[in-house]
């Protein structure tokens, strides 16, 4: 029981205005402290040697920054870019708690929600096989749920950054 | 007798400040000052003072009684100033035991009186660098007083303002505008007293800022000081005993630990003038009859001096004290200086350094500074040296000549004797006659001789935080880049207007040019860096004995300030190579015939879209065959090896590798030129020797203009464009099928200037789809990096070009066969290849 008021404590912290976004026929939110600027789909330079799911390279206003493939990344089906396609610039701590700028590849931006303690509930968990680390709560609102992502761990430095070392 | 002088002296100190400090309306204040004059009369013996004083006293009375006018009080200040410079001069004259205690009474910052207390030709000129400097930044200084004065009000401390006034008072103290400075004195006992009118401290702003404005418009300033004095009075009453020094001593006791602020720019600018006084000095010691490079060399020493002595930091302030006397003995005698006199002068300029560089540290860990032990002993020894007067003259045509080999001495006898029978020509004119030299060589030796102060006019410069100017130049590379999408735009070409088209031209001109200027802006020149180096000849020289020239040539080359940064330790490793290593002791040079001297030049020019730093010695240069062996027995290379004299030259570079017989303290570890090649690699630069036995070396540095810029071919290959940069192309061809060799499991080669190459094709190192292997329209580029060469297989060029190196963001680490990537003009990125990664994946094929 009191573990439990402990999970719904830590959702009530979790209150907040969140950007949402579609991939995939799901709503995501992510935390609007997190998102630097949306920018439409640019030109994208491919980085050999790379895993799939870095899309490559980009400018942003002068600065080389790198590009995630959001839907690659979560196993998705591979989709044709259309006109709503976008890109999240986000600031993400990795795990030297340095800040990296990031780009990541939306099917498309919805809105910005604001949403309350008493709308979030922990993520439902699927058994052992299935890995919901990476979100944070789902958040439910009158018409639609949508996953607060945490991006911090979908975009892990770990993971990225182990890339470039195996040649 | 002297005595009774002293005690005249310091009558009237105590005399000048009450007249500044006292309220003259006070009758009963005028009657102190009468009795102080009374007293001075009394105890003068000299007749001039005597009359003078009396004149004083007539004054006084005049004022008493209300019969004189504003003048008045003005005319006794001069006449006491008179009076005193008067008894400074008997004192001086009195003996070289007196002497000391003059120069005692100078280090009491009593400069503040009314500037006689030093000789007259160090009373600072108005037209001054430094007092105009002084005046320039007081504004600002009077601003930030405003705010603190109207804080105050609000309920801010005094603090700041105590602060303000003084610093003030001591920097005006020290550019004699004395009249400042008694009255920042004053304020400071006003505020010491508790007074706290905004009023008055805004009325005080108010006639420091016209009396600054009047002062750098070089007018008289009307309003007597005496009226804000006695304004101030009128609510500070009871000011306490005037004695700048004891005062001084109170409140700076614990200043190491209150006033950070002010120590740190402190050490900036103390480090800016030492690192200047060495310059100054070397080009003295060439010099040595410049009288105003003795003044500006003066001035360091005096300014470090002057607040040192306010910030209470007593080792620098004694030290530079000791110096600047050193100096003044000889700006005195006008005799150069000696050569131990210079050596002192080096010293003491370290030592300072490295006092200021203790204090650094000593406020960045908190803990208190002390004289090191050393300045002390430097500064008995120089107090030594600055009583031991001994006579010198400057050198003479024809010592010079002798000395740089040109003439002997039989030709100077000869010519001298000559110069009897034909007393009205010069002793050079008859060396050309006799065509010992050329003309142009008198030129320059009298041009040594004489005054030759090449004056340079001081440009105006403004700090800025590098941070602030590297986002200009990012936001400014980004504004090309959007200019270059704008114009560039095949829509908006089409449909614009002529007008349009040439307004777009226009922009795109002004938009290179702010370019331009943004690079230049961390453009620094290598001047600092060479004068390092002429500073390590010069001590190099003196260490190992030999006699060395040494030349600059082209210092005002500028370079990025993050190259100018690290190109100092490998000039400084292949400069104490030449003197060391290249350069031959006197002996061996006269045995081969050469001149006495060694020569080393070290040049910078612009060549192309790089730099050109040249070190040339005229020493044994490097011997080939003693490099050769030690190659092979360090394994090296083999015997049989049959290596270019460019690749034998290139084997210095190796670590660990020496010829040298001896290590010296100097070089001989094999160390050195190893770190050369590292920073200069680093630096994206290459290096390069020339030499020839018996007569020099030249290494040539190529240093690219900055870091962030390269030069790069961009190419094709699978439909994306590439960078590969300029420098590592060897050379591109096409080619036919037919001329590829296929080796068994070892890939393909090609034939090129009958040498196989190993060939590698870009798209299968990037991991883009390969399309039908080699056809005729490729091309293969030869590409090249530390002597191993491959043919990369591309599919078109594009064309040269200047990029900007971007890394590729944090997210992604490092990646074999790419250096970073490169916004094109269009605004996409494009992927820098890295050859030497290329080159070092693809060493399995080689031959």
């Amino acid at each position: 029981m009191s573990e439990s008021a402990e999970k719904l404590k830590n959702m009530a912290s979790l209150a907040g205005k969140y950007l949402t976004f579609r991939l995939a026929e799901e709503e995501y939110g992510l935390e609007i402290l997190k998102v630097q600027e949306i920018i439409g789909l640019m030109n994208v330079t491919r980085v050999p040697k790379t895993p799939s799911f870095i899309r490559g390279v980009i400018n942003l206003r002068g600065k080389v920054i790198p590009v995630i493939d959001l839907r690659v990344k979560f196993e998705f089906d591979i989709k044709e870019d259309t006109d709503k396609t976008c890109i999240i610039v986000v600031q993400v701590n990795n795990d030297n708690n340095h800040s990296v700028v990031m780009g990541i590849i939306v099917d498309e931006v919805s809105e910005v929600l604001d949403i309350k303690g008493n709308q979030i509930e922990p993520s439902p968990s699927f058994g052992a096989s299935v890995d919901t680390e990476f979100i944070l709560g789902m958040g439910k609102t009158a018409q639609k749920v949508v996953m607060l992502l945490d991006i911090d761990r979908v975009l892990s430095g770990d993971e990225i950054n182990m890339v470039g070392k195996t040649e | 007798m002297n005595n009774n002088d002293e005690v005249a002296l310091d009558l009237i100190e105590q005399i000048t400040s009450a007249i500044l400090i006292a309220n003259l309306a006070d009758p009963q204040e005028c009657i102190e000052i009468y009795k102080l004059l009374e007293e001075l009369e009394k105890v003068c013996t000299e007749p001039d003072c005597c009359k003078m004083t009396r004149n004083c006293l007539e004054m006084l009375e005049k004022h008493i009684l209300n019969e004189g006018t504003d003048e008045t009080i003005n005319e006794m200040m001069f006449v006491l100033s008179g009076e005193k410079r008067l008894l400074v001069k008997k004192i001086n004259c009195a003996g070289q035991g007196e002497n000391d205690r003059v120069i005692e009474k100078k280090t009491d910052m009593e400069i503040h009186d009314s500037g006689s207390g030093l000789p007259d030709e160090l009373v600072f000129d108005l037209n001054d660098e430094i007092v105009k400097n002084f005046i320039a930044r007081q504004f600002g200084v009077l601003e930030e007083l405003e705010e603190h004065i109207l804080l105050l009000e609000k309920g801010g401390t005094v603090d700041p303002l105590k602060r303000i006034f003084h610093t003030l008072k001591g920097e005006s103290g020290m550019v004699q505008l004395n009249d400042i400075s008694v009255l920042c004195h004053c304020v400071e006992d006003y505020i010491e007293e508790g007074k706290r009118s905004i009023d008055d401290l805004l009325y005080v702003k108010d006639w420091l800022y016209r009396h600054f404005a009047s002062l750098r418009d070089n007018q008289v300033h009307e309003e007597n000081v005496q009226e804000v004095i006695k304004k101030l009075k009128k609510t500070a009453t009871n000011i306490s005993e005037p004695q700048q020094n004891k005062y001084e001593k109170s409140i700076d006791n614990n200043r190491l630990s209150s006033d950070i602020s002010l120590l740190s720019d402190f050490i900036t600018e103390a480090m800016e003038h030492l690192q200047n006084a060495d310059n100054l000095l070397l080009e003295l010691e060439n010099n040595p009859m410049d009288d105003e490079l003795l003044n500006s060399l003066f001035r360091v020493f005096h300014t470090i001096k002057g607040i040192a002595g306010f910030l209470s930091l007593e080792g620098i302030q004694t030290l530079s004290h000791i110096t600047e006397e050193l100096l003044d003995k000889t700006r005195k005698k006008r005799n150069p200086l000696q050569h131990d006199e210079i050596e002192s002068v080096f010293c003491s300029i370290d030592t300072l350094k490295l006092e200021i560089k203790q204090l650094q540290t000593g406020i960045e860990n908190g803990t208190t500074y002390t004289v090191h032990e050393k300045t002390q002993k430097l500064i008995s020894y120089m107090e030594c040296l600055t009583k031991k007067s001994d006579k010198n003259r400057p050198e003479r045509i024809g010592e010079i000549l002798q000395n740089s080999g040109k003439v002997n001495e039989k030709q100077i006898c000869s010519a001298l004797k000559k110069q009897v029978e034909h007393p009205e020509k010069k002793l050079g004119e008859i060396f050309v006659e006799n065509g010992l030299v050329s003309e142009k060589d008198i030129d320059e030796v009298l041009g040594k001789q004489g005054k030759s102060a090449p004056k340079v006019a001081v440009r105006e410069t403004i700090k800025v935080d590098t941070e602030k100017l590297d986002k200009l130049v990012d936001m400014i590379g980004e504004l090309v880049i959007a200019e270059a999408m704008v114009t560039g735009d095949k829509e908006v070409v089409e449909r614009a207007s002529t007008r349009a088209l040439r307004n777009m031209r226009q922009l795109d001109k002004i938009t290179r040019q702010l370019q331009e200027v943004s690079l230049s802006m961390r453009l620094v020149s290598l001047k600092s860096t060479f004068q390092k180096m002429a500073r390590l000849v010069r001590d190099l020289s003196k260490k190992s004995g030999k006699n060395i020239e040494f030349v600059t040539c082209g210092e005002d080359t500028e370079l990025d300030k993050s190259v100018i940064e690290n190109i100092g330790d490998p000039l400084v490793h292949m400069i104490r190579n030449s003197t060391d290593h290249g350069i031959e002791p006197d002996d061996e040079r006269k045995k081969a015939g050469k001149t006495q001297r060694g020569r080393i030049e070290l040049r910078a020019f612009q060549t192309g879209g790089s730099i050109c730093i040249e070190i040339e010695d005229n020493g044994r240069g490097l011997d080939k065959d003693a490099i050769r062996a030690k190659a092979i027995s360090l394994g090296l290379m083999e015997e049989t090896d049959n290596l270019s004299d460019k690749e034998i030259h290139s084997l210095i570079f190796q670590p660990g590798f020496s010829t040298a017989i001896k290590v010296t303290d100097v070089s001989g570890r094999g160390v050195g030129m190893d770190v050369v090649q590292k920073n200069i690699q680093n630096l994206r630069g290459s290096i390069d020797i020339k030499t020839e036995k018996g007569k020099g070396t030249v290494f040539s540095i190529y240093l690219p203009l900055t870091m962030a810029i390269m030069d790069g071919m961009v190419v094709m290959a699978d439909r994306e464009r590439y960078i590969i940069p300029t420098s590592a192309i060897v050379e591109s061809m096409k080619f036919k099928k037919e001329e590829i060799t296929s080796v068994t499991n070892k890939g393909e080669m090609v034939d090129f200037r009958d040498n196989l190459i190993p060939l590698v094709y870009l798209c299968e190192i990037l991991e883009r789809k390969i399309d039908n292997k080699i056809d005729d329209d490729k091309i293969i580029m030869v590409i090249e990096d530390m002597d191993r060469r491959c043919g990369l297989v591309i599919d078109s060029i594009i064309g040269q070009q200047q990029t900007v190196i971007k890394r590729l963001g944090e997210g992604i680490g490092s990646i074999s066969g790419i250096s970073g990537g490169a916004i094109m003009s269009d605004g996409n990125v494009s992927l820098i290849i890295d050859v030497g990664g290329i080159l070092r994946n693809t060493k399995q094929y080689k031959t």
